[in-house]
């Protein structure tokens, strides 16, 4: 079974996250991938750059259900922040949609979760994600269990090179060990990090973690650099970023 | 109560002793095999494809960026002799115990000849089992739509899924892309490019479509550029990511029949409607078969 394969036999298997179908905008094979990879919560919140859309709903998704203990305030922060900077536009008479800043790109929705994640803790007083959050997380990552009982064949094939899409080249050798809807989204969260704060000694980690098919670990080490990177010059910086449709 | 069976033979009410409330009851048999929640399946007129690693130019289906042939798989017809003859022994218990629950008395000892009381039961299954389903022009407009006569119950009893495709327990109508733009909005377009649109989508590709319509943004309504326009245009095409489907020389447009947070009802719908019309088909020959 080849990466494609693979993952269109896990996202086949997978149980419906919600029922619900997008009747105008959004394709067959589109919709299949809401349903099986994305909480109604983040659907409701998220706008991004067409290019960013789908990884960036993962990325939220994996944060708020796993890491966050279904915690959606991420995805709040994230909505208020984009409306805010679509009232601007509107208020300078700028009607972009999809190219304007309001749809962001993927970079501004890891450093707003990183930020949110960020506040949270440093209201409790803390620095680093709390061993007892650990044990929460860990707990909802082993719940989120495949069995593979229906078959892989080609529409769903073609969803698993959808789902591949969303993962860099580099990322993308660590697809086999994916067993796991929080699998695959611990490796797109870790993978959306590495990409945004390009620190070195953040990827060597988590990048360590992945080899040994420890896609929790990696997950965990990457929202504790992001929280360390986040500010709110960078994200200011990179909404500045986000006027080009991409 | 007098009731005539066949011309000529006249009995009482009274003898026909059939416990009518029997008939509906499901028999213990398992489901037919044709319409699988396993596989995407398109369903048009009759015949039924899947899709396949078998490339094809005539017949395909995109899914994200992957082209895939469409398959014709085995008619229906076929596939409910074989379930017929795989299941022979179940379905004769079945038959056995259906006829043994509703006609209420021994067989040999009642008034009413058998082959009679066979054919009253017949016609008090086909009457009392009913199975509602719409009709292909109420989903998918007033274009032909034609359906293979193979003499399955699938094609002869089954209605409003002439032209679907079903994944994962859902129900798509199928829509011709000049089916799909008749259902835009009345003033979206201005009249002559509307029109315009219509005859060029008989043979027009869907990108080719997008890119009529986004060379004459001119001629689409100022309120609908923002908002239907851009929902319309992603059904039809927006990038190399968009789906696609090619069938029989016409581009389809899946349009989901169920309400947006429906669980799978329209699907379960027609899997329940085509098991109750098989076993109505094995219930009138158990009644044809008593003598």
């Amino acid at each position: 079974m080849n990466e494609v394969e693979h993952l269109g036999a896990l996202v086949k298997n997978m149980t419906d996250l919600h029922q619900r179908e997008y009747k105008i905008r959004y394709n067959l094979h589109e919709n299949l991938f809401f349903r099986k990879l994305v909480s109604p919560q983040v659907l409701d919140k998220l706008r991004a750059k067409p290019l960013d859309y789908f990884k960036s709903l993962i990325f939220l998704d994996y944060y708020t259900r796993i890491l966050s203990d279904n915690d959606f305030s991420a995805c709040d922060n994230i909505e208020t922040l984009s409306k805010a900077v679509r009232d601007i536009e509107r208020e300078k008479g700028i009607a972009n949609a999809e190219n304007g800043a309001s749809y962001f790109k993927l970079e501004t929705v890891v450093l707003e979760t990183g930020m949110c994640f960020k506040q949270k803790h440093a209201q409790a007083g803390l620095s680093k994600i709390p061993k007892n959050e650990i044990t929460g997380a860990r707990r909802r990552y082993q719940q989120d269990k495949i069995s593979l009982t229906r078959k892989i064949e080609p529409f769903y094939e073609g969803l698993g090179e959808m789902v591949k899409c969303q993962i860099s080249e580099p990322m993308q050798r660590y697809i086999p060990g994916i067993k796991s809807r929080a699998d695959l989204g611990a490796l797109i969260f870790s993978d959306s990090v590495i990409a945004v704060i390009k620190n070195k000694k953040c990827t060597q980690e988590v990048v360590a973690m992945l080899e040994c098919k420890d896609y929790l670990g990696a997950s965990i080490t990457a929202l504790d650099y992001l929280a360390s990177e986040s500010s709110p010059e960078r994200i200011k910086q990179s909404i500045l970023q986000n006027n080009d449709k991409r | 109560m007098v009731k005539v069976i066949n011309p000529g033979d006249m009995v009482f009410e009274e003898d026909i002793k059939l416990d009518e409330d029997k008939i509906d009851s499901p028999l213990s048999l398992p489901p037919c095999p044709l319409l699988t929640n396993d596989e995407v399946q398109i369903v048009y007129n009759g015949r039924i494809f899947s899709a396949s690693k078998k490339q094809s130019t005539d017949k395909l289906i995109k899914v994200y960026t992957m082209i895939f042939g469409l398959e014709e798989k085995d008619n229906p017809k076929m596939v409910e002799d074989k379930y017929f003859s795989d299941n022979l022994g179940q379905i004769k218990k079945a038959k056995e115990e259906f006829v043994k629950a509703v006609v209420q008395n021994d067989l040999s000892t009642r008034k009413l000849g058998n082959a009679q009381l066979g054919q009253e039961l017949a016609a008090r299954i086909e009457k009392r089992i009913t199975v509602e389903m719409g009709n292909a022009q109420a989903y998918v407009g007033k274009g032909l739509i034609t359906k293979l006569d193979d003499g399955s119950v699938f094609n002869d009893e089954m209605k409003g899924i002439e032209r679907v495709l079903l994944l994962d327990g859902r129900v798509y109508d199928l829509l011709s892309m000049k089916e799909y733009i008749s259902l835009s909005p009345k003033g979206m377009f201005r009249q002559e490019f509307y029109e315009k649109l219509l005859v060029l989508s008989d043979d027009k590709t869907p990108e080719q479509i997008v890119k009529e319509i986004n060379d004459n943004l001119d001629k689409v309504h100022r309120d609908a550029i923002s908002k239907s326009l851009p929902a319309m245009k992603n059904k039809i095409w927006h990038s190399e990511r968009s789906g696609k489907i090619f069938l029989d020389g016409v581009y389809w447009i899946p349009n989901y029949r169920g309400n947006s947070d429906d669980n799978s009802l329209e699907y379960q719908k027609i899997v329940t409607a085509y098991q109750k019309l098989l076993e109505r088909k094995i219930k009138v020959d158990a009644a044809r078969s008593i003598r």
